[in-house]
């Protein structure tokens, strides 16, 4: 069954068609990576499912709820999430209080504090615990995109949209990072944009090729390197 | 705990300064802790990153809800104006947050500066209600039925300031300051993590009004008058600028410690021919020591 659908998206940006025409499936539990050059309507593609802003036209589906017109916070606790391709961080705060943050985030205007324990298991999750007291702009740039996704999965989604989490990492760290994030998501529905390939064809499950805003091939893994991208 | 035992000794310096004050201090002490409900409602928008050079609307509507409620059904009784001062200046926050929900910045200060100066004109204006520019009384407030007097004026202020101090505490280790660190840090990624940030700003823009109308009420009591001075952009920029020097302060009493900084500044500049030259030039020295020794 799907978890997570797009039916015929669209999105311009003056005249340029970012996304044209999109219409994918994500699957329960699956691992699905989007892979294409750059301005080929991924990150759009990002946007537009976690809810960063409406589609021209075309409709998405959370298994069966059409959450279209769903604002990005409401489609986070029906338990949509996403990391950034550039880690969206509290640069200035420790690591501790980023988490805090989104915690928080989850809840409405509270005069509760927020509780330690909850940051810990995720600080803990992912091995991040020791750093909790160093700023978040102080990260390696592995930790940061670490850090991006620890925050996603603060909301424990069933879809975590992942933009680029190897980009800027350094080419020999770019499996462990995977390694270690994927480890702790086994359980959940990905859908990440990647362009190492060496990435895709070890932690994908099914891909998806996009060129100018389109669709151009769903492949597996092990044939993603044959692909004209 | 340190921050609890700061209120209670801070409350009762203050209770002793009543007690060794001759009259002018009792009477700045209470206008001051007043007042500083009003910087405790500019400090918190601070924590969002909004500049709100309209909360003196708020301010004033604290003052007119005592004016009013006593030249139009003679209440002077001390819970209806708080009630009422509450209500409506969280009425005005809620719904001015609402307004500006979709502006930051620059627009943000401008939208609620706007709207601060579309009430300053209705006060002037419709004079049968408001008193125009003479402004109203303000009677002396009963508490079970006896007037308050000094005596209960001043404890009056010194309990809303200490209470204030209380709840600036509990809201510093809230959920809601966390997400107003993020709002202003990263409002994209905070909305991305789930945060509803109309609702956030609103309640805190609900919250900033409803204490700064409370201080208004509480400094309309200490003078025993309010005008549309209250009102003014000027008003406004004055507790701002506290809320700017509070920022700065130890916490939980940084917003009375900034409105003392400003107040002491602004009466002594009266001793000057030309005082604005004077509270100008020191917070120019007080900018520039700040920096100096930040470094
Ligand atoms: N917010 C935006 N405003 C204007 N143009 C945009 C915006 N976002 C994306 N685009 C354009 O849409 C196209 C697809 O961009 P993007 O989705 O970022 O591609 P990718 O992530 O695959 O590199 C590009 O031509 C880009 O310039
Ligand atoms: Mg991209």
């Amino acid at each position: 069954m799907a978890i997570l659908s797009a039916v015929d998206l669209h999105k311009s940006f003056g005249g340029v068609k970012a996304v044209d025409g999109v219409t994918l499936e994500v699957k329960e539990g699956e691992k699905l990576a989007v892979v294409g050059p750059n301005g080929s309507g991924k990150t759009t593609l990002i946007n537009l499912l976690s809810g960063l802003y409406p589609p021209d036209r075309g409709r998405v589906f959370l298994q069966t709820l059409d959450v279209t017109k769903t604002p990005i916070h409401v489609r986070v606790k029906l338990g949509i999430a996403r990391s950034f391709q550039l880690p969206q961080l509290f640069p200035e705060l420790t690591v501790y209080e980023n988490v805090a943050i989104a915690v928080a985030a989850l809840r409405g205007f509270s005069l509760k504090a927020v509780h330690l324990e909850e940051v810990r298991s995720i600080l803990e999750l992912f091995e991040l615990w020791d750093k909790r007291s160093v700023k978040a702009a102080s990260l390696s740039e592995g930790e940061k995109k670490i850090l991006d996704v620890a925050l996603a999965y603060v909301s424990r989604p069933k879809v975590l949209l992942l933009d680029e989490p190897t980009s800027s990492v350094a080419e020999e760290d770019k499996i462990p990072l995977m390694e270690r994030l994927l480890e702790r998501l086994r359980s959940i529905s990905i859908v990440m944009v990647e362009h190492d390939l060496d990435v895709v064809e070890r932690f994908a499950e099914r891909v998806v090729a996009m060129r100018a805003g389109k669709v151009v091939a769903v492949a597996r893994p092990s044939d993603v390197k044959t692909l004209e991208i | 705990m340190r921050g609890w035992l700061s209120i209670v000794m801070l409350a009762a310096a203050a209770a002793a300064a009543y007690v060794a004050g001759n009259q002018y201090v009792r009477f700045v002490t209470a206008y001051i802790m007043a007042w500083s409900l009003a910087v405790w409602g500019a400090q918190l928008l601070l924590r969002y990153g909004l500049v709100n050079f309209g909360i003196g609307a708020a301010y004033a509507i604290g003052a007119y809800s005592a004016g009013l409620l006593y030249r139009h059904f003679g209440v002077t009784d001390l819970t209806i104006h708080m009630l009422a001062a509450a209500a409506a200046g969280g009425l005005w926050g809620l719904l001015s947050g609402l307004v500006s929900t979709r502006v930051r910045g620059v627009q943000y200060a401008l939208l609620n500066l706007a709207l601060s100066m579309v009430l300053y004109g209705m006060l002037l204006k419709f004079y049968w209600a408001t008193g125009g520019s003479d402004g109203l009384y303000v009677p002396t407030p009963r508490l079970f039925g006896t007037p308050l007097g000094e005596l209960g004026t001043y404890l009056l202020a010194l309990l809303l300031a200490a209470a204030w101090a209380a709840l600036g505490l509990v809201y510093t280790q809230s959920a809601a300051a966390r997400l107003a660190d993020g709002l202003r840090i990263n409002e994209l990624r905070t909305s991305a993590l789930g945060a509803h940030v109309g609702l956030q700003i609103a309640a805190a823009s609900a919250l900033a009004s409803a204490s700064a109308s409370l201080g208004g009420l509480g400094v309309a009591y200490v003078t025993g008058h309010v005008s549309p001075q209250y009102a003014h952009w000027s008003t406004s920029g004055e507790l701002v600028v506290a809320a700017l020097l509070s920022s700065f302060l130890p916490q939980p009493w940084g917003f009375a410690a900034g409105a003392s900084v400003y107040q002491a500044v602004r009466l002594l500049s009266l001793q000057f021919t030309t005082p604005e030259l004077f509270v100008g030039a020191t917070l120019l020295a007080a900018l520039g020591l700040w920096r100096y020794f930040r470094r």
